[in-house]
């Protein structure tokens, strides 16, 4: 295998993306890059997932289809929702998401 | 100690800083993009094609290609907010050290890693996870219904 290094090792990649994800979503102020960050943390708990299955057995592996799916999903509906926003308000500031309340 | 495994370390993390730090947001999707398909790679490295082929599509491919649709269409409308950069940072920081710190206190064992097959996943995919994807359907047809409703909402007179 190429990339055999510790689990520990992985798991520090794992918390670093996690970490990096974490400041991005609490100081960016942009949408898309708040998405980003949202994908950043998904990904890292997909490689918590991955590196335990590499040891033990498939179903991380499996977790981690399902978990593609459902964040390519969510961030086809995040998009989806700041598009409609633009066309309303014309710009797409995250604390005045609230004007779309029903 | 794998220096593969440290090159692709590196790549990650300055390509993620790089896809929030960068002012344009081009060069952010970029970025982004650069830092998915190393992970598709550690997926590669690990003995895991079809999961590295699924994050190289969905990922790399699909999401990528919604987020340069969005910017096409917003542009770049805001810019530069003062942000809590401080508290963030810190609290980053904090997430890493007792993360990781406790990660290496614990009593993770270290396996060997193992090569799966196609077979293999294939097999435990259908006899354990099928039911499961149906119920995951219905979630997901749920939701894409719940997205039309909010999109098609037509706007309330005040």
């Amino acid at each position: 295998m190429l990339l055999e290094a510790d689990v520990h090792a992985y798991l520090f990649l794992s918390f670093s993306l996690f970490a990096v994800g974490v400041y991005g979503l609490l100081s960016r102020k942009s949408v898309i890059r708040m998405l980003f960050s949202i994908e950043m943390i998904i990904n890292a708990a997909n490689l918590n997932f991955v590196i335990f299955s590499a040891q033990r057995n498939l179903d991380g592996q499996i977790f981690t289809f399902f978990t593609i799916g459902l964040a390519a999903l969510e961030a086809a509906v995040g998009l989806a929702i700041v598009i409609v926003f633009y066309k309303r308000f014309g710009e797409v500031i995250p604390s005045k998401i609230r004007n779309l309340r029903w | 100690m794998n220096v593969y495994f440290w090159i692709i370390y590196g790549v990650i993390i300055i390509s993620a800083i790089v896809a929030l730090e960068a002012t344009s947001l081009l060069w952010a999707a970029i970025a982004f993009v650069i830092l998915l398909s190393e992970i598709a790679l550690v997926y590669f490295g690990i003995g895991m094609p079809v999961l590295g082929g699924v994050q190289l599509a969905i990922y790399a491919g699909g999401v990528t290609i919604l987020v340069l649709f969005a910017i096409m269409m917003i542009g770049e409308s805001y810019k530069k907010p003062p942000g809590k950069a401080v508290t963030a940072i810190v609290l980053s920081l904090i997430i890493l050290v007792l993360g990781t710190g406790l990660s290496f206190l614990s009593a993770i064992d270290t396996f060997p890693y193992k090569v799966y097959s196609t077979q293999e996943l294939g097999t435990v995919f259908v006899e354990k996870y099928s039911f499961f994807t149906i119920i995951l359907g219905f979630i997901v047809s749920a939701i894409l219904y719940m997205a039309n409703a909010i999109i098609t909402k037509k706007r309330e007179a005040k």
